[in-house]
Order: structure tokens, then C-alpha cells, then sequence
């Protein structure tokens, strides 16, 4: 016969160990999840980057033809694709996306003098598909930027951050540009035709 | 994970129940027997709020760590998103109100009284299983309420009759039709001998939505497509009239109630059971 007093200190002790296992491999699946979740939202930006980038020969291929004399802002657009297509990081793709952003920003608005560019269906489906994954990627960088500082700042709280330290976890980077390439252009007066 | 967890909880059962029972011995008596199924589940109680309270915990994580989606741009896979019910298919009219509405539940119960023991039983419900919309602003998607777990805390309407009382018309236009309900008996008579009670829940068109579920796209015969929201692979799929905030909340306390509570049973309901079979 066990005594009563015993057997509930140990039944109560157990039942609190066994808790605290659950709660650890909880908060360890719920880190793995939040880096998971990053490298999927970031995989759903790269997936537009491309699709954008993807657009840009026939965007300059339509133009061509009407905007002859125009090489300045049509060498600016290749030259943002050929950078976008080199970054590899959030923060230089970041970086590249604001300058494809101005790039074509420039571009459509310079489209505007040439009436006969503007009014070809083939010009006008293009624009409107660039638009829209414009629009697309702004909400999934917007995601992508709350899913990083949901992770960063878990991995700096108690007592994440033990299990954090553990697991090698450290800061990812937010995909945004640097301080210096946000004084830049005022993209929004350009690309919203 | 739910599988490990609830894996866990019935090892746990059959460990204490077996343990007592082969190492104790029930004592005679009228009681013994009732006595022992008391505390048996007194502990099976405890292990259940144990296993609830670290669910909870799970789609607290779930809805606290997931980031809003808007719909134009929403992946597939996993998604989280907020806006306001539309038609998709058809509009319905709930069975007791006639209130428009995209999605209703009703429920119709009697209070059966047997002594000591008084409460209320469901006699009569019934739900729609049609996909709802919708609509952030940004874009539209289908959600397939059939496939979720649906959670409308409040009810819209509920109107209790107390028995020998005859029913207002809509009452009595509801028990004559009873149509459009997919499960449910109809064994009601038009003036209860018991106490009964009617109780609806209802999205209408406009109401605030929160799911959480599993984004696909799905074709028309035209090839355009679509995003719907179902059960997919997602961890939970959820839908509620309620705000993230009002989720959070809830769930943030009552799963912390659930473990407490689980933390008191468990060594409880056991000494209640070694006690019955002896062993203290």
C-alpha cells in the first residue's frame, strides 16, 4: 500500500512533467512552422518576381516599335530585370524590386505620349497584367514582412528564445528596402495611370 | 500531432484504469462498483480537459503565428482570412424566422424533467451544407461550410414556449413545413406537453467572417478559375462570426483553464480510483 500523501505529490509531479514535455515539443513544432511558413510566403513573392520579370521582354517588344527614340527608359527597365534576375537575398531583391518598380513606373508614364502604343490591345493587356502582379506582390511582401517579424520576435521572447538558441534559429531579413532606396522615386504618381 | 496527443490520452487511460484494477482489489458493497466508475471518470475527465487545453493551445499557436491573406493574392496551401459573407450558390431562409440568410443552424429542445435529474434535449436540429463567400475587398473566395468546423457562439434567435402554451405562427408554420434540413427528426406536437425551446444561428450576407483553412483553385467548365477554401491539408479548418482578437482571447484562457484543470483531476480521479480498489 502506497501512502496517500506520496502517491498525489508523485501523481502531480508526473502529470506536470508530462505537460511540460507537450509544451516543449509544442513550442518546437510552433517554430518550425513559423520558419516554414516564411521560406513558403517567400517562395509565393519569388514566384511573381518571375512572372513579372517574365513580362518585361514583351512589354519592351510591344513598345519598341512606337517608342524608338525612347532608349533611355527602355534600357533603365532591362537593366532592373537583369538586376532582379542577379539578386539573391530578400533585401537585394527588395532593392531590385524598387527599382523595377521605378523603371516602370517611368516607362508607362512615358508610354502616355504615344497614343498609338496606348491604344493597342496587346500594350493594354500587358499593362494590366503587370498591374496586377504589382498589386499581388505588395499584399504577399506584406505577408512575407508580418510572417518574418512573427519569427523574430518569437525567437527573442521567454522562453522561445532558449529553444531558439538551441535550434541554431537566429533573425531572418525582412524584404524591404534600405533607408537610402526608400528616398527615392515617389512610384505611386507614376504607375497608378 | 492530434494523433500523438490523443494517442497519449488513451495510453494514459488504459495505463491508470489497468494499474489499479490488476494491483487493487474493489471492495464488496452495494456502491463499490458505482463508487469505482465515479473516480474512473473523475480520471478519464481530467485526461480529456488535458488533451483539450493543449488542442486549444495548438490553434491558439495556429491563429496567433498565421498572417492575414488577402484574397486577389492569396497562395495555396494554408491561409488565414478575414471579410464579409456572400451568396454563392443560393440564398436560404432559416426554418423558424424566415431570416435571410447564406448559412443557418437551428436547434428545437425539450426539457425533460425525471426527478433529480432535469435538462434540456435536443429534439429536433438541422443545418445547411451549401459553400458561402467570402469578399475581403480584394477578391472573392468559396468556403465549404460542409467541411468545417463552424462556430457561431451566439445564438440569433431563440424563443423559449412553456408547455401547454400554443405557439406563435411562425413556430407553427415551422413545425407544419420543416422543409431544406439536412439531418433531424420531427416528432414535435403542436401544443407541448413540455417546455420547448427554439434557437437559431445564422450568417447573413454582410456579416463578418473568420476562416482558417485550405486554399485551392478550382476549375469551371470555361477554365476560369477560382480559389476555394476546404479541409485540404490544412491543421484546422475554422470558420466563426467572430474577430481574430475575440479568438485569441478565448482560447488564450481556456486552454490555460483546461490544463489546470487537467493538472487537478488526473492525480485526483486516480486517488480517488486506488482508493476505491484499496491501494492507499
Amino acid at each position: 500500500m502506497v501512502e496517500g500523501t506520496t502517491l498525489l505529490i508523485l501523481l502531480t509531479g508526473g502529470v506536470i512533467f508530462f505537460g511540460l514535455i507537450g509544451y516543449l515539443v509544442m513550442m518546437y513544432n510552433g517554430l518550425v512552422r513559423l520558419r516554414k511558413d516564411i521560406n513558403e510566403a517567400w517562395s509565393n513573392i519569388d514566384v511573381l518576381l518571375k512572372q513579372r520579370s517574365d513580362e518585361i521582354p514583351k512589354l519592351v517588344d510591344a513598345a519598341q516599335e512606337y517608342m524608338d527614340y525612347e532608349q533611355e527608359v527602355m534600357n533603365e527597365i532591362t537593366q532592373a530585370r537583369n538586376k532582379a534576375q542577379k539578386a539573391s537575398s530578400p533585401q537585394a531583391k527588395a532593392e531590385a524590386d524598387k527599382q523595377m518598380r521605378g523603371a516602370l513606373g517611368n516607362f508607362f508614364a512615358v508610354a502616355e505620349d504615344y497614343p498609338n502604343l496606348k491604344s493597342s490591345e496587346q500594350f493594354q493587356q500587358l499593362q494590366q497584367r503587370v498591374s496586377d502582379i504589382e498589386d499581388q506582390i505588395a499584399d504577399r511582401r506584406e505577408f512575407y514582412n508580418q510572417s518574418v517579424n512573427t519569427y523574430n520576435t518569437r525567437i527573442h521572447q521567454i522562453p522561445y528564445n532558449l529553444m531558439a538558441n538551441m535550434m541554431g534559429y537566429s533573425d531572418k531579413e525582412l524584404f524591404e528596402a534600405t533607408e537610402e532606396e526608400k528616398q527615392d522615386v515617389n512610384i505611386s504618381n507614376q504607375f497608378n495611370n | 500531432m492530434s494523433n500523438l496527443r490523443y494517442g497519449a490520452s488513451a495510453a494514459l487511460i488504459i495505463i491508470g484504469i489497468a494499474s489499479t484494477v490488476l494491483l487493487g482489489e474493489l471492495p464488496g458493497g452495494e456502491d463499490a462498483v458505482e463508487n469505482f466508475l465515479f473516480s474512473t471518470l473523475v480520471f478519464i475527465g481530467g485526461v480529456g480537459l488535458f488533451n483539450w487545453g493543449f488542442g486549444r493551445f495548438r490553434r491558439l499557436q495556429l491563429v496567433r503565428d498565421t498572417p492575414t491573406q488577402k484574397i486577389r493574392s492569396m497562395s495555396m496551401g494554408t491561409v488565414e482570412v478575414k471579410g464579409d459573407a456572400g451568396v454563392v450558390s443560393q440564398k436560404f431562409q432559416t426554418p423558424i424566422t424566415n431570416t435571410d440568410c447564406v448559412y443557418y443552424e437551428y436547434k428545437v429542445e425539450e426539457y425533460q424533467s425525471d426527478g433529480d435529474d432535469s435538462h434540456w434535449e435536443t429534439i429536433d436540429n438541422g443545418k445547411t451544407s451549401e459553400p458561402i463567400g467570402v469578399d475581403d475587398g480584394t477578391g472573392a473566395a468559396v468556403v465549404e461550410v460542409s467541411e468545417a468546423e463552424i462556430e457561431l457562439p451566439d445564438e440569433d434567435y431563440q424563443e423559449k414556449l412553456d408547455g401547454g402554451e400554443e405557439p406563435p405562427q411562425h413556430i407553427q408554420e415551422f413545425i407544419d413545413r420543416n422543409e431544406n434540413v439536412e439531418e433531424g427528426n420531427n416528432e414535435m406536437l403542436t401544443i407541448f406537453d413540455n417546455d420547448r425551446r427554439f434557437t437559431e444561428y445564422y450568417i447573413q450576407p454582410g456579416d463578418h467572417l473568420y476562416v482558417f483553412g485550405y486554399a485551392e483553385e478550382e476549375r469551371r467548365e470555361d477554365g476560369t478559375s477560382y480559389p476555394v477554401i476546404k479541409e485540404g491539408q490544412a491543421p484546422m479548418f475554422y470558420v466563426t462570426d467572430k474577430t481574430e482578437e475575440y479568438l485569441r482571447n478565448r482560447w488564450g484562457w481556456t486552454y490555460k483553464a483546461m490544463l489546470l484543470g487537467g493538472i487537478i483531476l488526473i492525480p485526483l480521479g486516480y486517488m480517488l480510483m486506488a482508493g476505491m480498489m484499496g491501494m492507499l
